[in-house]
């Protein structure tokens, strides 16, 4: 028996279970309350993001053969979260909380039994069909226009049946030996469980206040806080933005990931204002350091606390004194920064570089002097791979030209050589 | 006390995701008559700090980090038959994490040392809401409450939970600790009298 019929045989209980769970009725009957289908895409957001993440990183032959960008289903969820923001639809915790718990069984399969990843994509893949079905159940209950806050459902539109077909052959192609059938059904049999958890959470839903959960920021970035208050979630993602807009790498090197990664930890920034500032500069020094050993030298975080401290004083102007305390570690990390290397000399450096390099690279790669100055002088107070993680992109061949690479060589030299004056 | 020798290899291995030489280890350990303090130190704690370090500096993934905690906990839970050390002390303790706080590694350490030593230990585990708290402390009537943090950004919560547990149980002995702490911050636990920093295994086994 090929592992596609495997597979149906395997899950045919889950599935009559999971679609007479009260969630799947209300939506049939359209009195599913929109709450509960927000969250719903909010929920599936996580999980999709952390499999689809572990499936486009996995090196696991089988599947690299099976997985493949056309697959992935974040970005469907996203655009209709984006639809649905407007409307204040306050977050589900436990429907999240289910959502992680699948999240955490993905990122430990992924290192202790890879195959499982594709007995969750089967299940993940295979809800295409129900919701294709369910679509137009959608789009009346809440009176949406096309295929607005629906994509998700809508997936492969009427070529739902085709791709699922493709999918079927791929699979039975690739895994072909019964021996490699194990961890697939273990791993699809996870999915239902954990997915019938989530749907009985999402209805009835509980009441609760309205909380914000960093889900619906970032849906890859776990449990951590963030304000309570919208008004300063939306400085916190304003300061990121700034941020990004003054430092073009950012958007080249991390990309939307990255962006929601930036919104997310920025959010978080702004919750430390609660704390005093000795323990507040203990979270950023700590920030600093994962983030510079990642590729992102703490000139990034440096400016990126000034613009925090500006938006959120602009939105709560009542907070400010709380808000002057991100400004003061902003001027910590900037004394730090130039205590090897005068203010003077760090500008002059950083700009030479620009000198260097073609006026094309310039615009498109905004202020990399800068950046190659200040992972350099972290580096050197400190932060192990701070350098390392930054120059390793900077000279990629495949990305820059020769001229790029020689000018950014030549800024390292001379910036390590002024900090060990 | 453990070698570093074996202490590398047992980190090769979690860093590995290799059960199975991780398991071999600790049986070894226990079966060999270690010291459950030391186990936990030397080779449990230090290990997780070691992979949170390497995990800060990009050099592990996130998944690779949870895989790690995931096996220290089965360790611990292999080392619990080996709790039992006979005494009874006949004392309690409630030991809990505070709301949203998801690592439960070291709050469950200091629950099984406690055990060690003849108390009934109630360990809550992971994110405990404060309600659910004060309902055990109500039901169990405990000798000691242990709170632990292992993030410091979670300190609100900490607080919140301290601010209740205090207000209604304001003769209780209260232990907080955790990696939070390790660069200093206790100060926030000043205000709360009956509340005290727990540094170490070491100082828990001193002062029982």
């Amino acid at each position: 028996m090929e592992i596609m019929a495997i597979l149906k045989a395997e899950t045919a209980d889950y599935h009559v279970k999971l679609e007479s769970l009260p969630y799947f009725c209300e939506l049939i009957a359209h009195r599913l309350p929109l709450e509960c289908y927000v969250n719903q895409l909010r929920a599936l957001s996580v999980v999709h993001s952390v499999l689809e993440d572990q499936l486009a990183t996995s090196t696991n032959q089988q599947i690299l053969s099976v997985w493949n960008d056309d697959l992935r289903k974040l970005p469907l969820l996203l655009e209709d979260l984006l639809f649905f923001e407007p409307r204040v639809c306050s977050d589900n915790i436990p429907s999240i909380d289910s959502a992680l718990s699948m999240v955490e069984k993905i990122r430990l399969i992924s290192i202790e039994r890879p195959l499982s990843l594709l007995g969750y994509l089967y299940v993940m893949e295979g809800s295409t069909l129900g919701n294709y079905m369910h679509q137009p159940d959608i789009t009346e209950s809440y009176h949406l226009g096309g295929l607005n806050g629906s994509q998700y459902y809508a997936g492969y539109k009427d070529k739902v049946r085709s791709h699922w077909q493709q999918f079927a052959d791929k699979m039975n192609r690739v895994i072909s030996t019964p021996a490699l059938y194990p961890p697939i059904i273990e791993g699809a049999h996870e999915t239902f469980i954990g997915l019938e958890k989530l749907y009985r959470s999402l209805f009835p839903l509980k009441k609760s206040n309205n909380t914000f959960h960093v889900a619906r920021i970032n849906p890859e970035a776990g449990n951590h806080p963030i304000p309570t208050d919208k008004r300063e979630i939306q400085a916190a993602l304003n300061a990121s933005n700034r941020c990004w807009s003054e430092y073009p790498y950012y958007e080249k090197r991390y990309g939307k990931r990255g962006k929601r990664f930036s919104d997310s930890d920025t959010c978080w920034l702004a919750t430390l204002t609660a704390l005093d500032q000795i323990a507040l500069q203990k979270q950023i020094d700590w920030l600093c350091r994962v983030l510079a050993a990642r590729g992102m030298p703490s000139l990034l975080l440096e400016s990126l606390l000034y613009y925090l401290s500006q938006e959120l004083t602009t939105a709560v102007p009542e907070n400010k004194g709380l808000y002057q305390k991100l400004l003061i570690s902003a001027d910590r990390l900037k004394l730090n920064r130039l205590k090897k290397i005068e203010e003077q000399i760090f500008r002059n450096l950083a700009e030479e570089f620009d000198q260097f390099v073609e006026l094309d690279m310039r615009d498109e790669y905004k202020k990399i002097g800068f950046l190659l100055v200040s992972a350099v002088v972290d580096e050197n107070n400190g932060i192990p791979e701070a350098l390392n993680s930054l120059h390793k992109w900077l000279v990629d061949s495949d990305r820059f030209p020769d001229g790029w690479i020689a000018a950014v060589e030549k800024t390292i030299n001379k910036a390590t050589s002024k900090v060990s004056e | 006390m453990i070698k570093d020798e074996l202490y590398q290899a047992y980190l090769h291995a979690i860093l590995n995701g290799d059960r199975g030489a991780c398991l071999n280890i600790v049986t070894n350990l226990l079966e060999n008559k270690i010291n459950i303090r030391e186990l936990y130190t030397q080779l449990f704690q230090k290990s997780m700090y070691r992979i949170g370090e390497l995990w800060e500096m990009n050099k592990i993934s996130v998944a690779r980090e949870h895989l790690a905690t995931a096996i220290t906990e089965n360790m611990l839970s292999l080392s619990y038959p080996h709790l039992v050390s006979g005494s009874q002390s006949a004392k309690k303790v409630v030991i809990s994490c505070t709301a949203n706080e998801y690592h439960q590694i070291g709050g469950k350490m200091v629950a099984d040392i406690l055990e060690f030593h003849g108390w009934d230990a109630h360990f809550l585990g992971a994110n405990t809401p404060v309600d659910e708290l004060l309902q055990c402390i109500d039901e169990v009537k405990p000798d000691l409450i242990g709170l632990s943090l292992a993030i410091y950004f979670n300190l609100p919560a900490l607080e919140t939970t301290l601010d209740a547990v205090c207000s209604h149980y304001p003769n209780s002995d209260i232990l907080v600790g955790g990696h939070a702490f390790i660069c200093g911050g206790t100060s926030a636990l000043n205000k709360y009298s009956g509340t005290h920093y727990l540094e170490s295994l070491a100082q828990l086994e001193k002062n029982i």
